[in-house]
């Protein structure tokens, strides 16, 4: 049985269909990818396995299945216990997701402490060997958000997902707002947590370079629909979707002879 | 043979803040292409803002065809904006919402006095034919487009002036990749019917590598090393080049190298590290780095870096770096 | 391939669907539209329209509403629903030439001190922060004191106080987009300055004002009136709302209907521009606008 298991998902705002997902599973520690580009579905994909798509307006159908759980037409009081549990979020705009007015760490136990750690002293523990598991000092508890970097920020938001002790982590564009090579120190955390923790990650982004390099499987969205989903490698070596072939011919690769003559 | 554009040592500072600290190189004369290159604090947009005199210089020179223009002012001042010009990062705000298509390139006509009145609408036709978009948009509003069709609008806009050189900051990293690979072709289509010569400032190698002849690779608003793009990504000479190049992702597996990591984060402007700005994360840093500002000198035919160890870095020296320190300065180096 | 052009509505009519759909906007526009319509055709409506100036019927003193008075008739006998049919005229147009001179003087102002900054913005800045400082009634008020009193002295005292608020509005709206990369590119392309701040700032800046313009018509409404009320304003026999509310306060409490007619005039009028300004707010708001 996977971890996520999604069928049949369809959202709809009003007539509008921006989701007609057949099928899409992620499994412990693999990540799949979700590619596209804008508009294509993926976010609002990811709201619905939070369970938050029907606050924004929108009418969701279908199965969402954690562990075997269906997580469509839960109540949200059931889902805020998954939520924090059992899935965690990383977002692309990392200074968003931190309430400015708090020192990091204050978010950083009080995460913990909502979602089980037990005593305080347990949930300073747990955060200071996450946070070590990141490459970060356990001082930058004492910061507040705007004194950190977009990398620093995110690798604490990666932080967070590892003393959650999540099963599921949900990673929404997480590297497109960060500088190359920040992206790479992200990414190689990101595989950390799969081989170390065993958590299957759920990776969206526009970026198909990143996603071929992260992913063991990917699922190429367009218009709400999955085109074209498989093993990553061979997904790219051999793309069965027109679509799938344009958006990698589309994506410029290093040439050692572009224009020069 | 002059170049069509020369920066000589440009200094901007913001305050205490040293976002482009002297800074040179040369955009020969079209069609060719300058890539520049940076993280952000590198100082590549301050660079490009400076040379279209849309943002302060504290000192150094921008030589258009060998005249200094960062002391122009007035006429003389708009009489040069018709040769140099800039495409902005974000479609989203580049065009005046409240304008139509035509009447906002009708503007820039007119304002040049490049046409008369009655003959701008035609040349606003031809203009957007250049850039592939059916004529009929000169009727719509941006908000009736969509992000690429609004940044090849702001390329025909720039393109109407008819200059000999334009400033790309980052014309594409907001788009989408189909929309993306659309307008790399449109530039380089360009390039070829109007001989242009362009800046093209991002921080996408791969784009560099496409579309630039020559690159320049800035750290901390300082030049880490230039030269021929093909040569320069794949036999760097400055270990930052190398951790760049590492750290792009690649479709293609066999296009992979192995990442340099490297160690710490990126710098403050406003206390930057003494002698070498990049000392602190380089995996190769010597004594010597910590106290002396390298210079940006030749260490091969038509290749400039500035490292005390560039020819071992050319060489191929090993840059890989054991990762078990804290990189936030708990450990030392 | 050239590019086709994308189909979509245009701004004006996902607009026009707004207002058809807020209640707010249709309500405060009607009684706008009431307002005005009454101001105009006070001759035609108003069944005595010399009690509107200076008649006076001293046999029909104090008439409580009836068929022939509506309204009922003043302590001089002028029949009370004429005065407010003509009162219509008397108080939209302070406030309209109120907003005008500020509009005139605050735009202007505005837009220089927020496309220019540095030394510009903190001198007319400043000195709109001297007059803000006081509370607009007050300023008003003091300027209405040193001045004879008439109309002219009420529109000219509530300007003085109100220009400083468009000034500052314009300022903050004009900096912002200023900061745009579209006015940016303006500066790169060469366009004169002047043309910049008239034909981009200007009209990007406008909209929060719109909305500021609908909501103070029925504030200066009410500060003329309490301008008349407290007799530094419109003199007898000028059919002004405040006036009539002042005068008929002794007779409060037997003769209600002199102090009540003129008293909903205004309510009504304050309340019906300020539900459209609330309207115009909500519809105008960048936030909403629909992504296509």
């Amino acid at each position: 049985m996977s971890l996520l298991e999604i069928c049949g998902l369809r959202i709809a705002f009003g007539e509008r269909l921006v989701v007609d997902m057949d099928r899409l599973e992620v499994d412990r520690a693999q990540i799949v990818g979700l590619a596209g580009e804008s508009g294509s579905g993926k976010s609002m994909t990811t709201m619905a396995v939070l369970g938050l798509a029907d606050t924004m307006g929108a009418r969701v159908e279908g199965s969402i299945r954690l562990d075997g759980q269906e997580l469509i037409g839960l109540p949200q009081h059931a889902l805020r216990e998954i939520r924090g549990r059992r899935v965690a979020m990383i977002f692309q705009s990392p200074g968003l997701a931190f309430n400015p007015v708090f020192r990091v760490g204050k978010i950083f136990l009080q995460a913990l402490e909502l979602h089980g750690a037990g005593s305080r002293s347990e949930a300073e523990e747990r955060a200071a060997a996450a946070l070590r598991s990141v490459y970060l000092s356990p001082e930058l508890l004492n910061r507040y958000p705007w004194q950190l970097s977009g990398g620093q920020l995110q690798r604490i938001s990666i932080a967070i997902a590892l003393a959650l002790r999540c099963d599921l982590l949900i990673a929404d564009e997480p590297t497109s707002a960060l500088d190359v090579t920040v992206q790479g120190d992200v990414l190689e955390l990101l595989r950390g947590l799969r081989e170390e923790r065993e958590i299957g990650i759920l990776f969206i982004s526009h970026d198909l370079a990143v996603v071929a390099e992260l992913c063991d499987q990917v699922a190429i969205m367009r218009s709400g629909r999955v085109v074209e989903f498989g093993p990553t490698d061979q997904v790219i070596a051999d793309p069965q979707d027109a679509y799938t072939r344009e958006l990698l011919a589309a994506v410029p690769k290093i040439v050692y002879r572009g224009v020069s003559r | 043979m002059t170049n069509l554009l020369e920066i000589r040592d440009l200094r901007v500072h913001f305050g205490l803040v040293r976002a482009v600290d002297g800074v040179s190189f040369a955009l020969p004369y079209g069609p060719y292409g300058v890539g520049l290159v940076g993280e952000s604090g590198s100082g590549k947009t301050t660079v490009g803002r400076a040379i279209v005199r849309l943002g302060p210089a504290v000192g150094g020179e921008v030589l258009f065809e060998g005249k200094d223009v960062l002391r122009l002012r007035g006429r003389a001042l708009k009489e040069y904006r018709r040769h140099v010009q800039i495409v902005f990062q974000d479609p989203d705000n580049s065009l005046d919402p409240r304008m139509k298509i035509g009447d906002t390139m009708a503007e820039v006509l007119t304002t040049h006095r490049i046409v008369s009145r009655r003959q701008a609408a035609a040349r606003v036709r031809d203009l957007l034919e250049e850039v592939a978009l059916d004529p009929a948009f000169a009727s719509r509003f941006p908000h009736q487009l969509s992000g690429g069709q609004r940044q090849r609008v702001a390329i025909a806009r720039a393109l109407a002036v008819g200059p000999e050189a334009l400033v790309l900051d980052e014309p594409t990293s907001a788009l989408d990749v189909t929309a993306q690979a659309r307008i790399l072709a449109l530039i380089k289509r360009l390039r070829e019917e109007r001989k242009l010569a362009y800046l093209l400032i991002t921080h996408n190698l791969a784009v560099v590598s496409e579309l630039c002849e020559m690159t320049v690779v800035l750290y901390l608003g300082k030049v880490a090393e230039l030269g021929a793009t093909g040569e320069l990504l794949f036999h760097p000479a400055h270990p930052y080049t190398a951790a760049l190049r590492s750290a792009v992702p690649e479709v293609d597996r066999a296009a992979r190298l192995a990442r340099i990591a490297l160690a710490g984060e990126p710098p403050s402007a406003v206390s930057p590290p003494s002698g070498c700005v990049f000392h602190p994360r380089c995996p190769l840093c010597i004594d010597r780095c910590r106290v002396e500002v390298p210079v940006l000198r030749e260490v091969a035919a038509g290749r400039m870096a500035a490292c005390h160890r560039a020819e071992e870095v050319l060489a191929g020296a090993d840059l890989s770096l054991v990762r078990d320190v804290m990189p936030d300065g708990a450990a030392a180096g | 391939m050239t590019e086709t052009v994308l189909s979509a509505p245009s701004r004006s009519s996902l607009i026009w669907r707004r207002v058809r759909e807020n209640p707010l906007v249709a309500a405060g526009g009607a009684v706008a539209v009431v307002i005005v319509v009454v101001a105009i055709l006070a001759p035609l409506l108003a069944p005595y329209p010399a009690d509107a100036g200076s008649a006076t019927h001293p046999l029909s003193v104090l008439l409580p509403p009836s068929a022939s008075h509506w309204f009922g008739t003043d302590q001089v006998g002028r029949d009370i629903f004429s005065r407010v049919v003509y009162g219509a005229r008397v108080s939209p147009l302070i406030a309209f030439f109120v907003i005008l001179i500020s509009c005139a003087v605050g735009i202007p102002l505005g837009l220089a001190a927020g496309f220019f900054g540095g030394f510009i913005d903190e001198a007319i800045m400043r000195v709109t922060d001297v007059f803000l400082a006081f509370p607009a009634l007050l300023l008003a008020l003091a300027f209405a004191s040193v001045l004879p009193p008439s109309l002219t002295s009420t529109t000219l005292a509530i300007t003085i106080a109100w220009w400083p608020w468009y000034t500052r509005l314009i300022r903050g709206q004009a900096a912002s987009v200023a900061a745009r990369p579209y006015v940016e590119s303006c500066r790169a392309l060469g366009i004169s300055r002047m043309r910049i701040i008239f034909r981009h700032i200007l009209p990007n800046a406008v909209t929060p004002l719109i909305v500021q313009i609908s909501l103070d018509v029925g504030g200066v409404i009410l500060t003329a009136s309490a301008l008349s009320f407290l007799g530094l304003g419109a003199q007898d026999p000028t059919p002004d709302w405040g006036l009539m509310v002042s005068q008929g306060q002794s007779y409060f409490t037997t003769q209600w209907w002199l102090v009540t007619f003129p008293g909903l005039a205004i309510l009504i009028t304050a309340l019906g521009f300020n539900m459209l300004g609330d309207g115009l707010r909500d519809i105008l708001d960048p936030r909403r606008t629909v992504r296509i």
